[in-house]
């Protein structure tokens, strides 16, 4: 029975080695390129979240957000400009940094950064603060997910959201498999709504499109970047990344559209 | 190493779980004659506060999936659990219903809402000629009736060829301590008999992400309601498909119910998924 499988040791498993070496400075390495990319798309994705959870009823004036691991606020600017407040946590100064540019651009001055990881937030500060948590796409950062959950759902009175990357065999699996890197960690998302349902949190889904268009030199800087995490690149594996952004570039930019599943729930409240 | 999710064979794990809950069932259990008996019972549940259950389906789906040119199939249709809310909002439903006393309901439900752009297809679901109905639906829906086929997948995927937009399915979740469970352990406490009981949402979800569909999930609360007479005549009947009901039992299938009762009638509120997804074009398909 699907009841038995042991999903939270297989999320471990699979995020264990990829979340250790995703180090704060990794990311403050990788913040000019992401910050190009969330930049070039418009926020893409935050503004499509946004509409869905304020469709929903989730999002409204007088609340205040919680986003984790906000990067350089691809959730976190289309959020405060709807809401009381959001507080972001985030590891990486450089994120921090572009995030704090990022507002000031939009005109937001309603947004708290906290520069910590998220495992490291005293829960007794956060307990039931905030009308929303959010975490996107960085789920994978926690190998001891349900206790994360729950840190989560505990610092919620009001609702829960993880957005997370779906559906097999991606651009990225694909150039992944072509690097050699591990992609253990790809595709996650059945893996993330069973250790839900084990949890007996039922849960809301729906299936988006997430557009990433970022600069040709952003592009290419992701996948060396990325690679440099396991071995460093070799020149032949350099011109792999070169070739495959350029063919799949238009004017300058590389363009990828991938399905993002947009998962919440209400918090136990006291769970 | 671990098994990545790609190890796992979601159609054998159902078909393991079929042929455990099989293996509770006594031979001689009939499916169409057990819900032409049930007709009556599931009817007044199915009503209550207005089809609450259908409609709060409807709502999930409505504008994403639903407009009012639709054009729907359900596969199981029972008293017309859907019919009646959907006949209301869309162009035209078809249920598809083999049980007599279901079918009967459904007749008699729609009369009573003055209700007449829908048909009836009084068959089992595999006796329906798929291509006589390829795409010809925007949405093919089904709830609660995915536990009677063997063969699941297969049959999701004749769903799948008779609709031109989307797929549903709505399966119940949460509570597993229901009444009926509670009662048959009550009853069962010496003898041994075995409560076949099975998360099956998490399942179905699992079976269609494995083959490549990306389904959305609402989750709905209803409120379900019977008289106690009703109540007592679905639990006997729901047992009865699985040992002898001695008559001490139905005695104490009666107290039971008296004793949870209120003004005579039985309330449980429900919880449900409502699982949609695109029936065509689904990417990486791995039939």
């Amino acid at each position: 029975m699907s009841s038995v499988i042991e999903w939270e040791r297989i999320w471990q498993s699979r995020t264990g080695k990829t979340s250790q070496i995703s180090s704060p400075e990794y990311w403050c390495k990788r913040a000019e390129d992401y910050n190009d990319y969330i930049r070039t798309s418009n926020f893409d994705h935050g503004y499509k979240i946004k509409e869905l959870l304020m469709s929903e009823g989730l999002l409204a004036a007088e609340m205040d957000v919680l986003d984790i691991a906000a990067g350089p606020g691809s959730i976190t600017i289309p959020f405060a400009e709807v809401t009381r407040k959001v507080t972001v946590v985030e590891p990486a100064v450089e994120m921090c940094k572009h995030l704090e540019i990022n507002a000031e651009e939009h005109g937001l001055k309603n947004i708290e950064v906290v520069n910590k990881r998220w495992q490291d937030v005293d829960d007794s500060q956060v307990q039931g603060i905030y009308d929303l948590c959010i975490c996107s796409q960085a789920l994978w950062q926690f190998p001891d997910i349900v206790r994360q959950i729950e840190r989560i759902d505990r610092a919620s009175r009001g609702y829960c959201c993880i957005a997370i990357g779906a559906g097999k065999d991606s651009e990225s699996d694909q150039m992944s498999r072509m690097l050699g890197i591990d992609t253990w960690s790809s595709d996650l998302f059945l893996c993330f709504f069973n250790i839900l349902c084990q949890q007996n949190i039922l849960a809301n889904v729906r299936m988006i499109d997430a557009v990433m268009k970022r600069s040709v030199k952003s592009a290419i800087s992701m996948w060396e970047l990325n690679l440099s995490k396991y071995q460093e690149p070799t020149a032949e594996q350099r011109d792999l990344i070169r070739e495959h952004v350029m063919s799949n570039s238009k004017e300058g930019f590389y363009e990828m559209v991938s399905k993002l599943a947009v998962v919440w729930w209400p918090a136990r409240k006291g769970a | 190493m671990t098994a990545m999710e790609t190890d796992i064979d979601w159609e054998k794990i159902w078909d393991d779980d079929y042929e455990q809950y099989r293996q509770t069932m006594r031979s001689d259990s009939d499916e169409q004659v057990y819900w032409s008996k049930r007709a009556e019972d599931f009817s007044n549940s199915r009503r209550t506060n207005d089809f609450e259950y259908g409609r709060q389906v409807l709502s999930s789906l409505w504008s994403r999936v639903l407009t009012p040119e639709s054009v729907v199939m359900d596969v199981g249709a029972g008293p017309g659990t859907f019919v009646i809310p959907f006949a209301k909002k869309v162009k035209r439903i078809d249920a598809v219903e083999p049980a007599f006393g279901m079918v009967d309901k459904i007749r008699h439900n729609a009369e009573r809402e003055g209700i007449s752009n829908y048909g009836i297809i009084n068959k089992t679901w595999q006796d329906v000629d798929i291509a006589s109905i390829s795409s010809r639906y925007d949405l093919v829906i089904s709830s609660l009736v995915l536990w009677v086929f063997k063969d699941v997948w297969q049959q999701l995927r004749r769903m799948e060829q008779a609709s031109s937009g989307y797929c549903c399915v709505v399966n119940g979740v949460g509570d597993k301590g229901d009444h009926g469970e509670k009662l048959w352990q009550q009853l069962n406490r010496d003898n041994g008999n075995i409560w076949h009981s099975t998360q099956q949402y998490p399942l179905i979800y699992s079976l269609l992400y494995s083959k490549g569909r990306l389904p959305n999930v609402s989750i709905i609360n209803y409120a379900s309601e019977r008289s106690v007479e009703d109540k007592v005549r679905h639990i006997k009947l729901c047992f009865e498909r699985r040992i002898h009901v001695t008559q001490d039992m139905e005695k104490m299938i009666q107290e039971y119910f008296e004793a949870k009762s209120r003004n005579g009638m039985i309330q449980e509120p429900g919880q449900a998924a409502v699982i949609w997804w695109r029936a065509h074009g689904a990417e990486n398909e791995n039939i």
